[in-house]
């Protein structure tokens, strides 16, 4: 059954086409909102799927991958796993992300495979290699290596010629002897892939009798778990065996805080459109109450007149969305390179240049533009269907009823405001902050309902004092802002939140600056840091006064990813670059090393639940050791976690003697420059070998910061465009609807010019409001953000800073915006033709 | 619009009168406040083959058709006709509202074809002023705020328009409804506000489109006293547009116009004292 009769969706379609300005500004603004989220969705999708992909050619036909993190593992247990039952094949692989040397942060994937037991895997379709030769012992030359023929394409190389990578603490020259066709493997980061045999690997990455990783296929009939159990048992406890999609869901849980985070933020411009529709529809309902009392006389029910308007609102939503998801995709490949950068910074290098139309992320957009529609929709077509008939007739109840129910709006918003504090203090859902997204919608919720009575007191205030300064115009606007109080409280709300949103980001992520600034400040103290730092001859830098070993190494915790640390703990006592929470570091230092035990990041502490007083057990090489707790650290570098011991415990339970860098400490007055040239000179000049100054590294940093929130600020001003929006849609209908009074106005003797004043007048107070309730609200904001949000999402402590800066350049920001999306009503209403407006309703 | 229309406005006025081009009779004006500016016998108002035609989608309707009418500074003019036979259009070219499609309209002594739109402005903003049938009060605006309005267009100092504005309001009658909204005014009380609000500029120009129209007979009366009392005191120009032969009464000449045309033009044969 029909709920609607076609002839009342054609005078749907009328009203729409009569008003197109703006139904195209409503559309817009949702096409923007949907543009936002859709291309947002799809370049974290893209990201994460590419990593999904990567992982998954890379594990090829593996049903089961042995790994043990980043230290790697004796290679004899390469045997012990071959010739366990239920495994079919195995394949021993070394693993790892070598920079290109001049590559400008350009990585590749280096897979060390022994290419007879590959077969079973992975398919490596090799090409060009020399004719005439045994391929077998072209393989095996210690320079050998393949590169897929994209990468050669890409990088205006071919068989015969040299690729220098960073490997270990010097440059090594490698030689492509034959390409990848794109086939298996040769498609994990966008075929930035190169294949050598596992001994030139183990060789050129200092893993000589070691292997980071053992692939095997089970036997056909074989229970995993089972055989799981089985390895387990012949292993050590550090190792794990797990299944190739545990990666998957590894990354994706790695990645979730991440993406939550930034679908939060490509919504806020849906929410702001939601402002707009819901002004849309309602301003269509007043213009057409004369309209739908008729019809309601003619028999059309209640329930028809609802679903005119909600159908209307679909409309748009769809409009907007289908238009939204074109113009989303045009962004999601901006989006990509801005996310898979963060991404490649914070968490793991990573390549993508495509993007993957996810059907799903296509599909959702386009529904909740839909929804978002219709949820805005909803309470307008209801206050439609409850027109009586007898109504038609009469004019201008609507506003009259919104205008005089300001105080219980207000109420209504403080119990929201009441509910946001509560929804605040609430603890992580699965160690996400739900309860901190719902504090923030209930917080602009709470705020949009208080600004009609805002609005009110506005208006009370600047009467007497706009009417002296800026004369009539003042006056007028002043007295319209009142009005209208309605329309002009929900377009200062869509503002509002936009701007709240703004003001709540950036003095959340001024205030993390500052907060990572001290700490790279009080932290990084290093004069300067030696990387790749592997191998590294300790002769060469003993004459340095003092050096610091530093081994970083990611492994896996209760099947989460974390970072485990080493460095000398004399050093880093001496030096403080630890900075810990309310106590001194020397002292914890110096308890750590004697008690042999660990000190952890604010992260770990919070998301297992550990503190000083408390045991770690961590599974090591030589079996699960308890390690007791002693301290918790400021750290801001990674989200997963970080625990950190003293070299010397890390050496005997590791055996692992490399060295992700060295950090050095010089004598005061010695200049950095000079000890970089003789380090340089010391090491023998290994041109690729990294040296950073201080000032180097805290400048990377504070980039990488920068970097991580370009896209949020991206994100925000899309907002702003929206309310924007909201603005012009609602001047624009307030000008048409006051064509008579703004006739008279004419009549009376003003002037074109007054008027234009008049409607910019009317939009700088709209900005006023917006701004100055976007910038408390914004305040609010970000104190959840800092306190909850980031705090259960990241673990990070961030020292909550007021930058009055800020707020004053979003409190003019929202001005201007205002005042320019006024500007176009304001000319509308002044070039009116004042014999026919007057004529007009005569 | 909602009127009726009322032929019987026209109905005693002689054939011979309809035949020939109308003249009113010229009647010096006393100086005043509304004498500055002009030149004293002068027309204020001049129109000259006057027609007006409107498109009304693909047709187009003949509003006014080659009227010729001066009005001399200091008249009480009545335009009497039915509904639609161009009193309102003949009304909005002498407001400087609208512009005619031939022939020429001189308001002040001004040709209104040859002025800028901001000219237009100001000529409506200090020279002229209107009152409508539907009061036309922003509703939105107190009392007050409404009266002080084309002061405050003006530019005037705030202290002035004080001054100036509660005057007015006592003239009207109206001192203690000051800042009432319009929609806590009766339809008499709201016609004496844009009454007030009309003159409060001292216009050379009066004009009133049916200023009683939508109200009582006893409120009309007040009106038209009102109306009445503002060209006797301040010898101000007016010019009323009505279907009422009651309301031309108070009119010192009638000009009877039909299908957009001067039908006749008398005086009153028992003009209200």
């Amino acid at each position: 059954m029909s709920i609607i009769r076609p002839w009342l969706l054609m005078l749907a379609w009328r009203h729409l086409w009569s008003g197109r300005a703006r139904a195209l500004a409503t559309i817009l603004g949702v096409a923007l909102g949907v543009a936002v989220f859709t291309a947002v969705r799809l370049a974290s999708e893209s990201t994460l799927e590419s990593f999904r992909r990567s992982l998954d050619v890379v594990a090829g036909r593996a049903t089961l991958q042995v790994s043990a993190g980043e230290p790697g593992f004796d290679e004899r247990l390469y045997l012990k796993v071959k010739g366990a039952s239920g495994v079919r094949q195995a394949a021993p692989v070394i693993q790892a992300v070598a920079p290109m040397a001049g590559g400008q942060g350009e990585a590749v994937l280096v897979l060390g495979v022994d290419l007879l037991a590959e077969e079973a895997f992975r398919d490596h379709r090799l090409a060009g290699l020399p004719a005439g030769e045994d391929p077998l012992q072209v393989i095996i030359r210690p320079d050998t290596i393949f590169v897929t023929r994209g990468f050669a394409e890409e990088h205006g190389l071919g068989v015969g010629s040299d690729l220098v990578l960073s490997v270990g603490p010097e440059a090594r020259r490698f030689v492509i002897r034959g390409l990848l066709e794109p086939a298996g493997a040769a498609r994990a980061f966008e075929g930035n892939v190169v294949l050598m045999d596992i001994a030139t690997a183990q060789e050129a990455f200092g893993k000589v009798g070691r292997l980071d990783r053992i692939d095997l296929i089970s036997e056909p009939a074989t229970d995993l778990r089972a055989l799981r159990a089985r390895l387990a048992a012949l292993l050590p406890p550090n190792v794990e065996v797990e299944r190739p999609d545990r990666r998957n869901a590894q990354v994706d849980k790695m990645l979730r805080a991440f993406r939550l985070n930034l679908t939060a933020l490509s919504a806020i411009a849906l929410v702001v459109s939601l402002f707009l529709i819901y002004n849309a529809v309602s301003l269509s309902v007043v213009r057409r109450r004369r309209e739908i009392g008729i019809l309601r006389s003619l028999g059309v029910t209640r329930r028809e007149v609802w679903a005119l308007f909600a159908a209307e609102a679909v409309a748009a939503g769809l409009l907007g969305s289908l238009a939204g998801l074109g113009l989303g995709i045009v962004l999601a490949k901006g989006a990509l390179q801005a996310v898979a950068g963060t991404v490649s910074e914070l968490y793991a290098y990573l390549k993508v240049t495509s993007l993957a139309l996810d059907p799903l992320t296509l599909v959702t957009s386009l529904a909740l533009g839909m929804v978002t529609a219709l949820a805005a929709a909803l309470f307008p077509a209801w206050r439609a269907s409850t027109i009586h008939p007898r109504q038609a007739m009469e004019v201008g109840g609507y506003e009259r009823r919104a205008g005089s129910s300001y105080w219980r709006l207000a109420a209504l918003g403080g119990l929201l405001l009441v509910g946001a504090y509560a929804a605040s203090l609430q603890p992580p859902v699965a160690d996400l902050p739900l309860y901190g997204y719902l504090a923030v919608l209930l917080l602009i919720g709470g705020v949009s309902l208080l600004v009609p009575l805002a609005a009110v007191s506005l208006t009370w205030l600047a009467r007497p004092l706009l009417t002296r300064w800026l004369r009539a115009e003042g006056l007028l606007a002043v007295s319209n802002l009142r009005n209208h109080l309605g329309r002009n409280a929900v377009a200062v709300g869509a503002m509002m939140t936009a701007l709240a949103m703004l003001v709540g980001l950036a003095v959340m992520v001024t205030s993390f600056r500052s907060t990572v600034e001290l700490w790279v400040e009080e932290t990084m103290r290093a004069d300067l840091i030696v990387s790749p730092a592997a191998r590294f001859t300790r002769g060469a830098a003993a004459r340095l006064p003092a050096v610091e070993p530093f081994r970083v190494v990611r492994l896996s915790y209760r099947g989460d990813p974390i970072v485990l640390g080493s460095g000398d703990f004399t050093v880093v006592a001496r030096f403080g670059i630890l900075l810990f929470k309310g106590a001194d570091g020397p002292t914890i230092l110096a308890e750590t090393k004697r008690r042999e035990g660990v000190v952890v990041s604010e992260s770990f502490a919070l998301r297992y639940g550990v503190g000083p007083g408390s045991r770690l057990e961590l599974p090591t090489p030589a079996g699960t050791v308890t390690f007791p707790v002693l301290g918790v650290f400021y750290d801001y570098t990674t989200e997963g976690g970080k625990v950190v011991m003293d070299r010397a415990l890390y050496l005997r339970y590791w055996q692992d003697r490399d060295v992700t860098a060295l950090v050095v400490y010089l004598r005061p007055g010695v200049d950095a420059r000079a000890a970089r040239a003789r380090i340089l000179a010391a090491t023998g000049g290994g041109q690729e070998l990294m040296i950073i100054t201080n000032r180097d590294l805290k400048a990377r940093v504070l980039q990488i910061f920068d970097n991580t929130f370009a896209i949020t600020y991206a994100l925000e001003l899309i907002a702003m465009l929206v309310a924007a929006l909201a603005v012009f849609h609602t001047l624009w209908a307030s000008v048409l609807e006051r064509r008579r009074e703004i006739g008279i106005l004419r009549a009376v003797g003003t002037s074109r010019p007054q008027v234009l004043r008049m409607v910019v007048n009317e939009a700088g107070l709209l900005g006023l409001l917006a701004g100055a309730i976007g910038v408390v609200a914004g305040l609010c904001l970000s104190l959840i953000l800092i306190y909850v949000i980031n705090k259960q999402s990241f673990g990070w402590t961030i020292q909550f800073r007021f930058p009055p800066s800020v707020l004053v350049e979003a409190a003019a920001l929202m001005l201007l915006t205002s005042l320019v999306a006024g500007l176009l009503p304001a000319r509308r209403a002044a070039s009116m033709n004042l014999a026919e407006v007057l004529q007009y309703e005569g | 619009m909602g009127r009726t229309a009322n032929a019987r406005g026209a109905a005693g006025v002689a054939e011979e009168d309809a035949a020939r081009q109308a003249r009113a009779i010229v009647r010096r004006a006393e100086a005043g406040e509304t004498g500055q500016g002009l030149r004293h016998g002068g027309p204020v108002v001049r129109l000259t083959r006057v027609t007006k035609r409107y498109r009304m989608g693909a047709q187009s309707v003949t509003a006014l058709r080659g009227v010729n009418l001066e009005i001399p500074a200091g008249d009480f003019l009545a335009v009497v006709g039915p509904s639609g036979c161009g009193k309102s259009t003949l009304l909005n070219l002498i407001g400087a509202i609208d512009l005619p499609t031939d022939g020429e309209v001189w308001v002040d002594g001004r040709d209104l074809a040859r002025l800028s739109d901001r000219e237009l402005t100001a000529l409506r903003r200090e020279r002229i002023g209107i009152v409508y049938q539907f009061f036309n009060l922003l509703p939105h605006l107190s009392a007050w705020e409404n009266v002080a309005l084309p002061l405050l267009l003006n530019g005037l100092p705030a202290p002035e328009v004080r001054v100036r504005v509660d005057r007015q309001l006592e003239q009207v009658g109206l001192g203690h409804r000051a800042t009432h909204w319009p929609h806590e005014l009766s339809g008499g009380e709201m016609q004496r506000v844009a009454i007030a609000r009309a003159v409060i500029t001292a216009p050379a120009l009066l004009l009133a489109d049916e200023p009683t129209g939508n109200l009582d007979t006893q409120a009309g009366e007040e009106v038209m006293q009102l109306l009445r009392a503002q060209h006797a005191g301040r010898g101000q120009t007016i010019v009323v547009a009505t279907h009422s032969p009651d309301v031309a009464r108070w009119a010192r000449h009638i000009v009877h116009l039909r299908d957009g045309a001067i039908a006749g033009i008398e005086e009153p044969r028992a003009p209200l004292a």
